[in-house]
C-alpha cells in the first residue's frame, strides 16, 4: 500500500525549467552555435529520460542521483552564464554508492534555493554547494546556498503576485516520510538558516537530509 | 525607429530575443536590457522606451511588480515568458502580446508589428496640428500614380502588390479595393521592404503582416488573411525564408 503511494508521487519536473532550456537551445542554433546546441539537446535528453525512468521507482542510487542532479545543474548553469556556480563535494565511499534513497527528493530544494535564495536581486556570483557524505552509517546530503536566506524570500515572496506552493518540497517531504515507513530506515530533513555569526545579517540557507543506510 | 528595453533575468534569453529582433524587425532599436525589477524600473525611467518586453518572473520577483509601481505606463508592453497561465492579468494590463517561450518567430514578429502600428499611431496622435498649416509628410504612405492622378495609400494597408506587364496591381486590405499603377513592380520592391514587404514570386510583392500561413511544396504558397493564395517561386524560396529570419 504505501509502495503504491509512494511511487504515485511521480518524480516531477518544472516545465517552465523545460520550456526556458529549450528557449535557449533556440539561440544556439539560430546563432549557428551548433556543438552548444548539440550539447544542451544531449543533456536534456537525459534528464527528461531519466526523470521517466525515476518516476516508476520506490527508490535509486545515491549515484545516479548525484549524476541527475548534476546535469540539471549544467543545464541552469547554461541559462545563467557567469553569474551562477555550482560545486558538487562526493565524499560518500565505493562500498556506500549503492545506498538506496527515494528518487528527485533532492532536485526540489535545490530549485528552490536556486529560484528564492539566489535568484533574487543580489550581487556577486550566485553559489550553489553540494555535499554527499557519510558518517556513522547514515548518508547526509547538504545543499546550500549564498542567497538572501528565507526570511527575506519570504518577505520577497509577500508582495510578489506569483505564488508557488513548493509543491516539489511538499513531494519530496511526504515521499521520504513514506520511505521511512515502508523501510524503516529513519529518515530527517533540517533547514538550517545560515548567518554571519553574532549578526542577524542572512549568507544563505543549508538544507540537511539524513537517511539511515541499515 | 522605435525604442524598446527589454526585461529578462536569463543572459540567454536576452540574447534569443536581441537576435530575432535585431534581425527581423530594423525598426526597433534595443536600449538597453534589465534583470530585475529594480533595474527595469530604473531603466524605464531613465530611458523612456516606447516598447518594453517582459519576462513574468524575475529574480525571485514578479515583473507585475514594476507595472504597478508606475503612475502612468507610456510604454507598450510585450510579455514574453514561459507561464502560459498570466494571460489574463496580462490582457488586464492591457499588453499588446503574450508570447510564448520557447519563442517562435514568428509569433514574435507579428506581435511587433502590432506594437509598431500602435507606437505610431500614438505618435500621429500626439502632433498637434500647427498653425502653419504644414503638415508634415507620413512617412507611412505612399503615392502610387495612375491614370487619374496620385492615390495615397496607408502601407499597411496594403497586402500585396502583382505586377501587371509594365504595370502594378495594388490589392488593399479595405473593400477589396484595387489600384493599378503605371510603374512596374521591380519599382516598388526596393522601396517596401523595409516595411517587410516580401518580394515571393516574379509577378508578387506582399505584404508580411498579412500573410497568415506557409504551405510547403518545390516553391509553395503562401494564404493571406482574406484567404487569397500566391504562389512562392521555387527560385525565391530561399530568400523568401532569409527575410523571415
Amino acid at each position: 500500500m504505501i509502495e503504491i503511494e509512494l511511487k504515485a508521487i511521480k518524480a516531477q519536473i518544472n516545465p517552465h525549467f523545460i520550456f526556458n532550456t529549450l528557449n535557449a537551445i533556440q539561440y544556439f542554433i539560430s546563432n549557428h552555435q551548433n556543438d552548444q546546441a548539440e550539447n544542451y539537446i544531449d543533456r536534456m535528453a537525459s534528464l527528461l529520460r531519466k526523470t521517466l525512468d525515476f518516476s516508476n521507482k520506490t527508490a535509486i542510487f545515491i549515484l545516479d542521483e548525484i549524476s541527475y542532479l548534476e546535469n540539471y545543474l549544467q543545464l541552469e548553469k547554461l541559462r545563467f552564464e557567469e553569474n551562477f556556480s555550482f560545486n558538487i563535494n562526493n565524499n560518500i565511499s565505493k562500498e556506500y554508492l549503492q545506498t538506496e534513497i527515494p528518487p528527485m527528493v533532492l532536485q526540489p530544494h535545490i530549485e528552490n534555493a536556486l529560484r528564492h535564495g539566489l535568484k533574487n536581486d543580489k550581487p556577486g556570483i550566485k553559489k550553489l554547494d553540494l555535499s554527499f557524505n557519510i558518517f556513522n552509517g547514515q548518508l547526509i546530503c547538504e545543499v546550500s546556498d549564498n542567497g538572501i536566506g528565507r526570511k527575506a524570500a519570504a518577505a520577497a515572496n509577500q508582495t510578489k503576485h506569483i505564488k508557488h506552493p513548493s509543491m516539489g518540497i511538499e513531494l519530496s517531504s511526504s515521499k521520504l516520510l513514506l520511505y521511512e515507513q515502508l523501510t524503516g530506515k529513519k529518515v530527517k530533513t533540517e533547514i538550517i538558516d545560515q548567518f554571519i555569526p553574532g549578526t542577524e545579517t542572512a549568507t544563505g540557507t543549508l538544507i540537511r537530509i539524513t537517511i539511515n543506510t541499515k | 525607429m522605435i525604442t524598446a528595453l527589454l526585461v529578462d533575468d536569463e543572459p540567454i534569453a536576452l540574447k534569443r530575443l536581441a537576435s530575432i529582433i535585431t534581425k527581423s524587425c530594423p525598426q526597433v532599436k534595443i536600449l538597453d536590457n534589465a534583470k530585475s525589477v529594480r533595474e527595469a524600473i530604473e531603466q524605464i525611467r531613465r530611458l523612456k522606451p516606447e516598447l518594453v518586453f517582459l519576462d513574468i518572473e524575475l529574480a525571485g520577483s514578479s515583473s507585475f511588480e514594476i507595472l504597478d509601481d508606475m503612475e502612468q505606463r507610456n510604454f507598450e508592453l510585450i510579455f514574453v515568458t514561459a507561464y502560459d497561465d498570466f494571460g489574463i492579468r496580462a490582457l488586464k494590463h492591457e499588453a499588446i502580446d503574450y508570447v510564448l517561450k520557447p519563442i517562435n518567430r514568428a509569433e514574435l514578429i507579428n506581435a511587433i508589428e502590432k506594437a509598431t502600428k500602435k507606437i505610431y499611431q500614438k505618435r500621429g496622435a500626439l502632433q498637434t496640428p500647427n498653425n502653419n498649416g504644414i503638415n508634415k509628410p507620413q512617412i507611412n504612405r505612399l503615392a502610387l500614380p495612375t491614370m487619374e492622378g496620385l492615390v495615397f495609400v496607408d502601407i499597411d494597408k496594403i497586402m500585396y502588390c502583382e505586377s501587371e506587364g509594365r504595370y502594378t496591381r495594388f490589392f488593399l486590405a479595405e473593400d477589396d479595393k484595387k489600384i493599378l499603377v503605371s510603374k512596374n513592380l521591380g519599382e516598388y520592391e526596393a522601396s517596401l521592404s523595409p516595411n517587410l514587404f516580401i518580394r515571393i514570386h516574379n509577378s508578387s510583392l506582399v505584404n508580411f503582416s498579412y500573410i497568415e500561413k506557409y504551405v510547403k511544396g518545390r516553391g509553395g504558397y503562401v494564404i493571406l488573411r482574406n484567404g487569397k493564395i500566391l504562389p512562392v517561386s521555387s527560385r525565391r524560396k530561399d530568400d523568401f525564408f532569409d527575410k523571415l529570419e
